[in-house]
Formats: structure tokens, sequence, C-alpha cells
């Protein structure tokens, strides 16, 4: 019932993306060569606009919105802790070294070389947390999990910071690439994002009802007959290949992994499945919008995408923290 | 934990008993050892190498003029500089991760280093004439930023639960703003920002350290107060309120002490990222319990960006690397050998 209600308002952000563009294609424009008005005065124009500029874009928006959401909701969950975001496992770092490095060392300069050192960056990065964590006996602990993620996060960034001040021309393509933005989503590299984003949407179901078991504690899970460890495993591959194929899309927007399961939560606490589902579904809605304002509110210009998030997301959490109900969930 | 609650020896006098945690002192005990190790590394080693009889002169002001002056005028004060702010992050970091039980709890999210950030990068883009007192403009940005969270928040929350998640909003904003300044400016000016956004301690003395230190030593002693009753805040709220703790009073007085010493502690270095998160883990799985104790955090805090400075100063002399891309690395790998290390038990 309310997630039709949150699907609804997602179609209308699309639709209205749609409609508005940083060029003079207006939304009259839009609406009439929907409708089939064939008098349009160059109806070349509006049709390239609409299907090889507009769309890829907002399909782009949809698919990373929905990677980052679900990536914090899974996140959130396996590891207990309502302040976790993608930040976490070493995957944004893994992704920016991997850029960063990239450019310096092996000669990355298109968008499409940027894409791949990111997402083997972010694996990278998921990679080393996991073979960390899992030392050492205890497997499955979210603290260490989350310690390990730190960790490897931290040591990163410093290797970052070592390759950005040793050059700064370094510093200054960085700095664009951290802003993320949506501008040069093309249509040829929305199929290599799907093939590494499906993998990560089919892991994540096949892990909602352990995922709905850990909600229990570890010892409850194990009990019903889940192995907590494994699922845990499973949903942090789910959670890199998602994050991996968003980051190399858009830059990171990192806000998005906790605002989203953030508003799911006010929706649908309870049922995992609905509630990841949720989650993908806000992040997309909010994806979407803060593209859509990317491309409107400075116009001719472009905004960054991050800036844009924080813009729409943020004010949303604060909301949500203000309003009473939610306090109830957290106390919980 | 349980264990040493029986072992621990009690001193009983006719006004007052209390416990002497035998494990804590100990552990206190070694980390204050190496960090007068590494300070005295840090005096003694640099581009010009000391001998350690010749740092003793020249802290007592009988050996030759240049050590003297290498000495007591650049190397200390820096690296008392290093000290206090380090240890006001560690502070912080302990108060936040007790008041919210939660590990990834550090001063970022209350949003004092993006409203730091904020202040400085305002002054050195548009004001550079006043960038002296560049360490008095990023604690106040910081305190702004604070300020402002208060008015959104209004009611700390369960846990400061709310508290948090509007920093997090708030910080968000905050950096989003900074990130468009930031890839607007002009580069030579990003490079400077962006090597104080690191957190770096070139060119800090006495002029940032001895006010900070005062704030500092004021932090510690009013959290000393509040130690015993964090202690319990530990076994949960209900419990702590069960046993007499004021709680909404212990909640707020968490809350400020964190946000002054977070704001004091970044100021002299800029937001040093890693250092609030980890002092604390580090002391905790040094000591080999959940207990978070507010002093040992303050010391681990303090001895990683003494060494952090120290390192960044002579890795690739005569390249200076800043102190927070060294606490980065090195306190990242430390925090990694402490998890995979089969002794380190505990949390």
């Amino acid at each position: 019932m309310r997630i039709g209600a949150v699907i609804l308002v997602l179609l209308a952000f699309v639709l209205l993306s749609f409609g508005f563009g940083s060029g003079e294609v207006s939304p009259v424009v839009v609406l009439r060569y929907l409708f089939g008005a064939t008098e349009l005065p160059d109806r070349e124009h509006v049709e390239m606009v609409l299907w090889s500029l507009r769309l890829p874009r907002i399909l782009g928006a949809v698919l990373v919105g929905a990677c980052f959401g679900l990536a914090g909701a899974l996140l959130q969950t396996i590891t207990r802790n309502r302040l976790a975001e993608t930040d976490l496992l070493g995957i944004n770092g893994g992704a920016a070294l991997g850029v960063v490095a990239g450019m310096a060392y092996v000669g990355a300069a298109t968008a499409t070389e940027h894409m791949l050192a990111a997402f083997v960056g972010a694996l990278g990065g998921t990679l080393a947390v996991v073979v960390v964590a899992r030392r050492g006996g205890e497997t499955s602990s979210p603290l260490r999990l989350i310690l390990a993620g730190l960790a490897i996060a931290s040591v990163f960034q410093g290797v970052l910071g070592f390759i950005l001040l040793e050059d700064q021309n370094h510093l200054d393509r960085y700095r664009f690439w951290v802003l993320g933005s949506l501008a040069g989503v093309r249509t040829s590299q929305l199929a290599p994002a799907l093939a590494g984003a499906v993998p990560g949407w089919v892991l994540a179901v096949a892990t909602v009802r352990g995922c709905a078991a850990l909600n229990l504690g570890d010892e409850i899970a194990e009990n019903l007959g889940h192995r907590p460890g494994r699922t845990r495993l499973l949903a942090v591959l789910s959670v890199a290949l998602l994050t991996g194929t968003a980051v190399s899309l858009s830059g990171p927007v990192v806000l998005l992994g906790l605002v989203a399961p953030y508003a799911a939560r006010h929706v649908e606490r309870d049922r995992m499945g609905r509630f990841l589902l949720c989650s993908a579904l806000f992040g997309s809605g909010v994806l979407v919008v803060a593209d859509t304002l990317c491309r409107t509110i400075v116009r001719p210009y472009e905004a960054p995408a991050s800036v844009l998030v924080a813009l729409v997301g943020a004010p949303l959490l604060i909301h949500i923290a203000r309003s009473p109900r939610p306090l109830a969930a957290l106390d919980r | 934990m349980s264990d040493s609650f029986v072992t621990d020896p009690v001193v009983r006098t006719r006004f007052c008993s209390f416990r002497l945690p035998r494990r804590a002192m100990e552990l206190n005990l070694a980390l204050m050892a190496v960090m007068g190790g590494v300070l005295l590394c840090s005096l003694a080693l640099g581009e010009t190498r000391l001998a350690p009889g010749e740092v003793w002169a020249a802290l007592t002001g009988a050996g030759e003029v240049g050590h003297g002056l290498l000495v007591n005028a650049i190397r200390l004060p820096r690296s008392c500089a290093a000290l206090t702010a380090g240890a006001a992050l560690g502070l912080a970091g302990a108060l936040l991760q007790t008041l919210t039980r939660n590990r990834l709890a550090s001063p970022e999210v209350l949003g004092v280093n993006d409203g730091g950030l904020m202040a400085v990068m305002i002054v050195v883009l548009f004001l550079p004439s006043a960038s002296s007192a560049l360490w008095m403009v990023s604690a106040g940005g910081a305190y702004l930023a604070f300020l402002l969270l208060m008015v959104f928040s209004r009611d700390i929350g369960a846990h400061g639960h709310r508290f948090l998640v509007i920093g997090i909003g708030l910080s968000q904003l905050l950096r989003a703003v900074n990130e468009l300044m930031l890839s607007a400016g002009q580069l030579q000016h990003v490079t400077a920002v962006y090597v104080w956004s690191v957190g770096s301690f070139v060119g800090r003395g006495y002029a940032e350290a001895l006010p900070v230190s005062a704030g500092v030593l004021f932090c510690l002693g009013w959290s000393w107060r509040l130690q015993r009753d964090i202690d319990l805040f530990s076994y949960g709220e209900a419990t702590a309120a069960g046993v007499g703790v004021r709680t909404t009073s212990v909640k707020i007085q968490t809350v400020l002490l964190a946000a002054v010493s977070a704001g004091l502690g970044i100021s002299v270095g800029g937001p040093l990222a890693f250092v609030a998160l980890a002092a604390p883990v580090a002391y905790a799985r040094l000591l080999g319990s959940p207990r978070l104790s507010l002093l040992g955090a303050a010391l681990c805090g303090g001895g990683m960006t003494l060494t952090g400075d120290w390192v960044g100063r002579i890795l690739l002399a005569p390249i200076e690397l800043p102190a927070g891309l060294v606490c980065r690395t090195l306190g990242g790998l430390f925090l990694l050998w402490l998890l995979v290390h089969p002794k380190g038990r505990g949390r």
C-alpha cells in the first residue's frame, strides 16, 4: 500500500525530470511531443534531447540511486549500526584511490577508463576488508567488520592524500571527480553498469531471509538455521557490486546510502524485503530530484550531483530526525 | 572486566574508598612512557640530528644557541601543539562514543570539522589578510556549526541519536558548500585549503598550543568528574537512571564537553579525521576491556598525533608530509594490526 505510493511518487519524479532540462526544450514542448503533435518546428532536435540526452541520464539516476539506497540498507542491517554508510567498507575510499591511481600512474583519461578504475578499486577495497575481518577465528562479528572497514578506508585515504599532494594536477582533477555527476552518462554505459548491478541485486534478494534473521541477533539467527557469517559475506559482496557500479557511474554520492534507509524505515521497518525495496526506491527518488535540480538551477551550467544530493537529502534527514516517530524506532 | 573487579587493589580511608584499576594504570603509564620516548625522538631527530645530551643542554639553555633555538622555538612548541590537538580529539571521540554506545560516532558527525573548514576556507579564499589567526577562525567556525546544531535539534534524544543524525545532515550540508567553494577556487588556494583540511602542524607553536591546552586540561578535569557516571551509562540508560545517575544532565554535559574539545582539537592543526575515531578503540583493545577510559583515549590520541607529526617530518625529508595523512595511514595500519593480532580481545 505505502510502497505503491512510493513507487507512484518515484514515477512522478521521473516524468518531471523528463520534462525539465537545461536547454530550451521546455516542459510544454515535451508534453506536445509525447502526445504526438506532429507540427513541432524542430522535431528532430527535441527527439535527440529527449532520447539520447535526458533518458540515459534519468535511467542512470534511477540505477545509481537504487544501488546506493539498497547498499546502504544492507550495510546498516548486517552491521546493526544505523550510522553505517557505504563509506564504511573501504568502498568509496577504494574507488577514489582506484580513479586517482589510474589517472596518476596508468594514464586513465576517458570516462570509461575512470569507470573501470573505480570499479576495480571498490571491489579491491571490500575484499581487503573481508579478508581482514575474517582473520583470527571470530569471523562474523559486526564490530570487526566495522573496525576493519574503518581501518582500511583510513589507509586508503592516507595513500590517496600522498598521491594528491605529489602533483597539483591530480588534485585538480580529483576535486571535480569527487563531486560526482551524472552529466556524462550515455546509453552505451548503462549496459555494463547493469551487468555490475544485476548480480548485486540477485545477491541481495538471496540474502533477504538471512538478513531478516540477523535483525534478531546472531544467536537466534543460528538457532533458526541461518548462518550469520555466510549471510554477512554474501551481503558484503552484494554491497561491493552495487556501490562499485554506482560509484563508477556517478562518482561518490555518499549521503544517499544513509538517507535512503533512514527514510525507508519510516515507511516499512519490519519486513526486510519491503524495507530493502523501499530503500532502493527512496535512493532513486532523491537522486532523480537532485539530478533534475543539477540541470536546472544554474542553467545552462551543471551543478555537481553530490552537492545537490546533500541539499535535498540532508534537510530530509533532519526533518525525519526531528519528527517524533522515528525516535521511537531508534529506541527499540 | 569482571575478574579485574576482584583482583584490583582497593584504597580505603575514613572518608572514601576507591578501586585502583591496576591494568589501566599500567597501560596509562606505559602509554606515557612511549609518548615521552616519541617526544624525545621528535626533539632530537629531524633534518638536523641532535644527540640526547645536546637536546638536554638545549632545553636547559646550556648548549649551542642554534640548537637551543631549534629545540625551544621550533620543535618543542610544535610537538606540544600536536600533542594537545590529539588529546583533545581523542577525548571528544571517547565522549561521543560512550554517549551513543556507537563506535562510529566521532566529532565529524557533529559538523564541527566542516564548520571549521568552512570558516578557514572563507578566510583563505576571500579575506587573505586575516589569515594570521587561523586557529581562532577555525574554532569560531566549529562552534558556530555546533550552535546551529543545538538550535536545530532542541533535544538530545535517546543516546543522543537525534543529535547525531541531525549533526550528520548538517555536516553534509556544510560539506556540500565547502566542496562547491573548493571546486570554484583557484588551484593554489585550493591546495592550501586541502593541506589544512588534511591536518598539519607545520608552523604551529605555543600561540596555538597554550590556550588550547588550557582548554583541554579543563575538559579533562571536568570529564574526570563524569567518568563514573559514564561508566554506569555503559550498562544502559535505564540502569544508570536506576542507580541514581541524572541522565539528562550527564548527556548534556557529555555533548557540550565533546563539542568544546573537538573544536579545540581541530583548531590547532585542522581536522585530523581518524584520530578521534581510532583513539578510544585502540585504547580499549590495548586494555582488553570494553570500558571506555576518557583519560586513556586522550593519551592515545595525543600519542597518535605526536607520532604522526614526527614521522611526517622525517619520512621523506626534506619534504614534509602533513601529520593528518601520516595519522590516517599509520593509524589505520595500527588498527588493522590490533584487529588481526590474535591477542587482541575485547570488543
